[in-house]
């Protein structure tokens, strides 16, 4: 392996990826079940099993929180919901923004208006913005999806915009102008595919900062309603027994980091190889 | 000879890492006396740039390997550690690149550039390098160098900016100065300048010339010997009059027929292919007058009547117009079924803007523009793509007016498929149109990248044909291409228009190549057409002083002319930017004959 860091990232994605597709086989027992008495163990402890159904002996292997929970499902299930979140958001976003920015691109008198605007929601920080739409529509899923797609839609917009901007002026456009190419057909087979690289770049890191703003909204009581078991919510409630019982906090928190970072080591790793200087320089 | 400033021997250069390494040049030998001028000779990637620039160790050392000697006033270049070489670059060897539009730093003023090799080299200080510098420039003339010694780059037109990097290659006095295609990228008249100015200099500084260049007219204007380079390899080297008239060299020979002029008596006004030649060096085919293929009694198959286009200057903070570029002023013209009519001119003179306003590329500002009688200027959408079918566009830059993700199948069944023709029809035409450009029809799945930019070019005229338009604008379509290349090009086109019957508004610069195409030619001059008639009369007979002055200005391709031609006077090229409210003079025109048109001066 020439890239070990790259390789281990894709290695985590597949395991989240995993954990999320196949959560209820993974998780050793229900991510909301209360067990009164089997709080706060910590990491593989011993479970208690002497009131439960189930008398086999077993670790917790991530430990449980303040209400006897087991961590590790709410980990599975919790990657259920950050990767149906993120890619929601990440599929919205790149098909809305490319949308948008290839009206930008193409048409002048649109581009002010709707650029003006994305230049607005660009000024506001993201997760600002984000809470102004929770507060506003309500907690759940679809709200969730549409705050944080709402956030990063600007990015693809100016992404796809700049690179129709830059592709217009190359003399095969003119070429097919002058052959007799309609402007729709123009756009879709001549300048768009120019795009894709970046915008496929630019999805990882879409994904990251969603999967990050999904967990800072939860985090925050403004994302996913409380019974549902995320990462975000996880931290959340572990705060208060941070000092002692600190496994509540760090366990999500590694989670995250790491699904985030890989995302991201990804993403630059596509960047490279798409990119034939980059790659050259590399070496 | 043992008056021998620099002598190459057997220099070879490879490009590479590792394993890998390509050979470019190989046993490239030639010597250069004092004071003398030899001209490298040879197509794009034959490897004369790159000999220049081992010469002056200017490779990427980590990438290159070179072998052979390099002496120079009698020591070995190529034993000189960088430090070393550094006191020879800018002070012994001087060096011009063929770009003088990026060939100057643009964040210093002009002055401290040229200050800045006296300051190096001859360790004066800067006071004194500016009293230098300001002789330098008068000497290269440029005009009130007191005031432009202080100016950026940007304030220069290419032909000014190219006498600053002259004035930079001298500052030190070198004993051989490098010339690498410095007048590629200019007009004509300013080329001839150019070499007037590097001939006058080098006679009064007796300093040697290695000159680096592909066009044959250049080498026979200047060079004293010539090397002819190819594949890396020097094929003939000798006087120019021997290159020119006894050489037996077969890629010389090739060379030398795409430049040779046209023995006037000989053709009257119709087209002249190229003489081909086949593999062993033989002429396969003799330089011949194309039939006739005009029919001049039906309705014009192109017909512009006072088109105008200019384009609105902005002011950057206000929006509000500062002025207007007059790119094309009431220019009016036809051309009949299988005619070609060339529109001749220096760059900035409107003659692309003309071609792109017929095809509504730019939307014209007034005039009508009529294919076959039907007016083109009033339709929009879907009207205007279905009519300009028949009217189709080659460009200059084969590598770039082709999408690189397109193979060429695609390319060339997408505008078929535009015009309506259903997917089975027009991949069925695909091996027709390759045949007919004279390309192998199996290369229908490869991608443009894998085509040399003559094989793009015929690609991208394959691809015009491909919706059988009447009439085909060439802007500037063999102007990017090799010379030998360039003479095939142009077969091609004259061809195709025998067979096809097709009318060409042939768009060029370059006067050898539209004294062989056209029937008749047309002459703009800051978007105008100052003269209009046919060939033999405006190239035989001009009566417009720009004309004339353009005329003259082509390098002839003959060393025993050398010198025939008058001395261009110093002139600049005005631009065509007005007041907004100004309004063009009206124009008359005078006939000198039965169709020859001047434009009455005023």
């Amino acid at each position: 392996m020439k890239k070990p860091v790259l390789s281990l990232s894709y290695a985590i994605v597949a395991v989240i990826l995993l954990m999320a597709i196949l959560s209820p086989l993974i998780a050793s027992a229900d991510p909301n079940f209360v067990d009164p008495f089997n709080r706060n163990l910590a990491p593989l402890a011993s479970v208690n099993t002497a009131f439960l159904e189930d008398k086999s002996a077993r670790l917790a292997v991530f430990g449980t929180d303040g209400l006897g929970r087991d961590i590790l499902s709410r980990m599975v299930y919790g990657a259920r919901t950050s990767i149906l979140i993120g890619c929601s958001v990440t599929v919205v976003a790149v098909l809305l923004g490319t949308l948008i920015g290839l009206i930008c691109g193409s048409f002048r008198s649109a581009d002010g208006v709707i650029m003006r605007v994305m230049d607005g929601l660009m000024a506001i920080p993201a997760i600002l913005l984000a809470i102004a739409f929770m507060t506003a529509i309500g907690s759940g899923v679809w709200t969730v999806i549409l705050a944080i797609t709402v956030v990063e839609v600007p990015r693809v917009v100016r992404l796809v915009r700049s690179v129709v901007l830059s592709v217009r002026q190359e003399p095969y456009i003119e070429a097919a102008v002058s052959l007799g190419v309609p402007t729709g057909r123009l756009l879709a087979r001549h300048i768009l595919p120019n795009a894709v690289g970046p915008l496929t770049v630019l999805a990882t890191f879409i994904l990251s900062a969603a999967i990050l703003l999904e967990a800072t909204l939860s985090f925050l009581g403004l994302g996913m309603p409380q019974d549902v078991p995320t990462w975000g919510n996880t931290i959340a409630e572990g705060r208060t027994l941070f000092q002692i019982h600190p496994h509540n906090i760090w366990i999500p928190a590694a989670f995250l980091s790491l699904t985030v970072l890989s995302v991201n080591v990804i993403g630059d790793g596509l960047r490279d190889k798409l990119d034939p200087k980059n790659a050259s320089r590399a070496r | 000879m043992t008056n021998k400033l620099l002598s190459v021997v057997d220099v070879s250069v490879s490009f590479g890492s590792g394993q890998k390494w390509k050979p470019v040049t190989s046993d490239v030998s030639f010597d250069i006396g004092h004071g003398e001028t030899v001209a490298i000779v040879g197509e794009s990637g034959s490897g004369k740039s790159v000999t220049a620039l081992s010469i002056m160790r200017l490779l990427p050392e980590r990438t290159t390997r070179i072998s052979g000697r390099v002496e120079f006033d009698g020591r070995d270049l190529t034993a000189y550690s960088s430090a070393q070489m550094r006191d020879v670059r800018g002070n012994e060897i001087g060096m011009i690149f063929q770009e003088p539009m990026t060939s100057l730093n643009p964040t210093m003023s002009i002055g401290d550039q040229i200050g800045e090799v006296l300051v190096r080299h001859r360790g004066l200080s800067r006071a004194r390098a500016r009293k230098d510098v300001l002789e330098l420039l008068a000497r290269v003339k440029i005009p009130a160098a007191e005031r432009r010694i202080d100016e950026y780059p940007h304030n220069f037109s290419g032909g000014m900016r190219q006498r600053v990097m002259i004035a930079m290659a001298l500052a030190c006095k070198p004993k051989l100065l490098i010339a690498d295609e410095p007048t590629t990228a200019l007009d004509v008249t300013i080329q001839n300048q150019i070499l007037q100015l590097i001939k006058e200099l080098q006679e009064e500084e007796k300093m040697a010339v290695m000159f680096i260049t592909h066009d044959m007219g250049v080498v026979a204007e200047t060079a004293d010997r010539t090397v002819v380079m190819y594949n890396g390899r020097v094929v003939e080297r000798g006087e120019t009059s021997r290159i020119f008239f006894q050489s037996e060299e077969p890629y010389t020979k090739r060379l030398l027929a795409a430049v040779a002029p046209l023995d006037a008596s000989r053709f009257k006004n119709r087209p002249v292919r190229y003489a081909e030649y086949g593999s062993d060096g033989s002429i396969s085919r003799l330089e011949e007058e194309q039939a006739d293929t005009v029919d001049g009694t039906s309705t014009p198959a192109l017909s512009v009547e006072n088109l105008t286009t200019r384009f609105v200057i902005r002011d950057k903070l206000f929006k509000r117009a500062v002025g207007k570029v007059h790119a094309v002023e009431n220019v009016t013209f036809s051309i009949q079924p299988g005619e070609t009519l060339s529109l001749v001119g220096e760059s900035g003179c409107g003659k692309s803007t003309t071609g792109r306003s017929i095809l509504q590329l730019v939307k014209p500002v007034s005039g009508t523009i009529r294919l076959f009688g039907r007016d083109l200027s009033n339709l929009s959408g879907a009207d205007l793509r279905a009519e300009r079918q028949s009217l189709q566009m080659v460009f200059q830059d084969p590598f770039a007016s082709l999408n690189p993700r397109f193979t060429i199948e695609d390319a060339l069944v997408e505008p078929m498929r535009c015009a309506g023709v259903d997917t089975v029809t027009a991949l069925s035409k695909v091996p027709e149109l390759l045949t007919l450009v004279g390309l192998n029809p199996e290369m229908a799945n490869r991608y443009p990248h894998e085509f040399s930019g003559g094989q793009r070019q015929r690609i991208c005229i394959a691809r015009a044909l491909s919706v059988s338009p009447k009439v085909i604008v060439a802007d500037e379509a063999v102007s990017a291409l090799d010379v030998s290349v360039k003479a095939q090009i142009v077969n091609l086109l004259l061809d195709l228009q025998q067979r096809l019957g097709l009318s060409y508004l042939f768009i060029s610069h370059d006067m050898t190549v539209v004294e062989r195409v056209s029937h008749r030619v047309a002459v703009m001059y800051l978007g105008e057409i100052v003269e209009i008639g046919p060939r033999a009369e405006v190239l035989g007979n001009p009566r417009h002083p720009y004309t004339r002055r353009l005329l003259s200005a082509v390098p002839i391709a003959d060393p025993s002319r050398r010198g025939q031609r008058a001395a261009g006077g110093f002139h600049e090229i005005k631009n065509p930017i007005r007041d907004v409210d100004y309004v063009s003079p009206p124009r008359e025109y005078q006939q000198v004959s039965d169709t020859h048109y001047v434009m009455a001066e005023s």
